[in-house]
């Protein structure tokens, strides 16, 4: 029971934090808002599942914002209606949309070159492609914003069903659903706990790491390139700034929900109460009569307690199962 | 899935499993292995001993894929083989037990022992269940019924680890099997009981390469006994034929 709770600590703060900000104000407690915060999460829980893909295999993506920012901005470009700002081909949604997918790939693909191939450290190689995606669309819109993109395009992230649930919302939550199982009943999720765990192990053991580090990367990047279609299709436009500064909050949520940054060790449900956690924080302070200079001061220290916390629960199990008092 | 129970150990017609011919291997300028031949069989135990950088472990890693010689040949059941890396080896039949022992501490016991070859139902899920009850009796044959298949492999002891690093060698009905120190920091019973498995694997057919800076253990277990010195061959020996004396002077270098 105590570990049940402790294992699962990260939804028994995000509780706690909800039934605190609803105590305050009471007018939180509706429907329609909670369905907002699931909606205004959608995007963060896209970026964190390609995130944990790659950390559980011992590595990190920084670059998935900007692969976010980048595919989001080129695609409005090719499918835009707008002969001002888009390219004026129109091409169609469908294309379009496999196209960015394939992007997204090509930027996991690269990514995984110089680090598999040249042996570069994850984080610099990623950092690198961060900026340089980001310099990328800039240069690529002169910091234009791409309107009227077509209905069909921007359904994923704009249509809800009866008006109510956004298909974002059942898009995200289905992913997340879908990558625990992944993780936990393909050889492809185990081969990663084995990688990030031990990589020489994994190797020795006859375990493709190369093969499946590239995999990670690849879908750390159609990741990104599906959490733009969705973003772009809410705003129905593109600015250059899509997605920017999120790579932190990919990484809170997915350490709050108990992801090693080691490697080898977290789960996909844990970092998704770590998002849901985020979106209520954000939420929450953004209708508190204080200062909204407070707010990124507020997250980062709620963040802070809830690492910290979460390290704590930890250390007990350990003690727990070692025996030790 | 490789087909356990189905293969057996061939042998060429003088018996020889591995020929293993002038086998070489530099790391930038450090020559870790120079030119080694040498023979294992199937029924025999083969020590191998030198002191510490003599090239075990290299010799080992070249064998089983690990790394790629410089130069050489390795003959494994009459063919010439170029293990681009372990996987490769394992699927024509080689183990390795690695002195560091190759597991991974986040992951439980059954895991550990399917590490790389987890066997997976029709609809290619894992077959969660179907592993943990194999590990259990694979566990249960070696005489370790108390280690549980379903404990995390970086809480047990190194008697335990090593135990599961040998279940994952044994599981797949190896031919050849590398054990490199399978004895080091063990208790004393332990170390009887790997002594002894060693020994039913020779019945079984299987070649096994036995580590050992022990020559006690050595002589007691292995046919023969090869031994390095620098990266090179200092000799092979029948065991009978030879004492601990010769040995150690062969491993000092010593003519």
């Amino acid at each position: 029971m105590t570990r049940f709770l402790l294992r699962n600590a990260v939804w028994i703060v995000l509780l706690f934090t909800t039934i605190a900000f609803v105590a305050v104000e009471p007018r939180l407690l509706s429907v329609r808002i909670f369905i907002n915060v699931l909606e205004h999460s959608s995007i963060l829980g896209i970026l964190v599942i390609g995130m944990i893909f790659c950390l559980l295999a011992g590595r990190f993506d920084l670059s998935s914002e900007s692969t976010l920012g980048f595919t989001a901005l080129v695609g409005a470009w090719m499918v835009s209606t707008n002969p001002f700002f888009g390219s004026g081909w129109q091409l169609p949604p469908a294309l379009v949309i496999v196209l960015m997918l394939g992007m997204g790939a090509g930027v996991g693909c690269l990514n995984s070159f110089f680090i598999i191939k040249l042996r570069v450290n994850a984080f610099i190689v990623t950092l690198a492609m961060l900026l340089a995606l980001r310099g990328f669309t800039y240069v690529f819109t002169n910091a234009n914003t791409m309107y009227d993109l077509p209905p069909s395009f921007a359904a994923l992230g704009g249509y809800s069903i009866g008006g109510l649930l956004p298909i974002s919302v059942i898009l995200f939550l289905s992913l997340f659903v879908v990558s625990q199982f992944v993780l936990s009943y393909t050889t492809f999720g185990r081969d990663l706990y084995a990688i990030g765990g031990n990589r020489e192990a994994a190797f020795a053991a006859g375990i493709r790491v190369d093969r499946r580090t590239l995999t990670a990367f690849v879908l750390s990047g159609m990741l990104g390139a599906l959490a733009a279609w969705v973003l772009a299709g809410r705003l129905q436009a593109v600015t250059i700034n899509l997605g920017q500064g999120m790579v932190f909050e990919v990484f809170a949520a997915a350490v709050i929900g108990g992801v090693s940054l080691a490697g080898g060790k977290g789960t996909m449900m844990g970092p998704l109460g770590g998002v849901l956690l985020l979106g209520v924080i954000t939420t929450g302070l953004s209708v508190m009569p204080i200062s909204s200079f407070w707010v990124d001061a507020v997250r980062g220290v709620l963040i802070l307690a809830a690492v910290v916390l979460w390290r704590v629960t930890e250390i007990f199990e350990e003690r727990w199962r070692t025996g030790t008092p | 899935m490789a087909d356990r129970h189905t293969m057996t150990p061939a042998a060429d017609a003088d018996g020889a499993l591995l020929r293993v011919r002038g086998l070489s291997k530099r790391f930038d300028h450090v020559v870790a292995l120079d030119g080694v031949s040498f023979e294992a069989h199937g029924n025999e135990v083969l020590g191998l001993v030198g002191d510490n950088g003599a090239g075990k472990s290299t010799l080992i890693k070249l064998v089983s894929g690990v790394h790629r010689p410089n130069a050489g040949e390795i003959v494994f059941a009459d063919r010439e083989v170029a293990f681009a890396t372990p996987r490769d080896s394992r699927e024509r039949g080689i183990e390795v037990i690695y002195q560091d022992m190759a597991l991974v501490d986040e992951l439980e016991v059954w895991e550990n022992v399917f590490l790389g070859r987890l066997l997976r139902t029709r609809v290619k899920t894992i077959d969660r269940r179907r592993m943990i009850a194999e590990a259990a009796e694979l566990l249960e044959s070696l005489g370790l019924g108390s280690l549980s298949p379903t404990a995390q492999v970086g809480y047990l002891s190194g008697g335990q680890k090593k135990a599961v690093a040998i279940s994952r060698a044994l599981y797949w009905d190896a031919r050849l099997i590398f054990m490199d120190e399978p004895t080091a920091a063990l208790a004393v019973v332990e170390i009887g009981k790997v002594l002894e498995l060693i020994g039913r694997l020779r019945e079984t057919g299987v070649a096994v390469v036995f580590v050992s800076h022990n020559l006690q253990e050595i002589f007691s277990t292995a046919d023969r006994i090869m031994v390095l010195h620098r990266g090179q061959l200092a000799g092979i020996r029948q065991t009978g034929e030879t004492d601990q004396d010769e040995i150690i002077k062969l491993m000092m270098g010593v003519r």
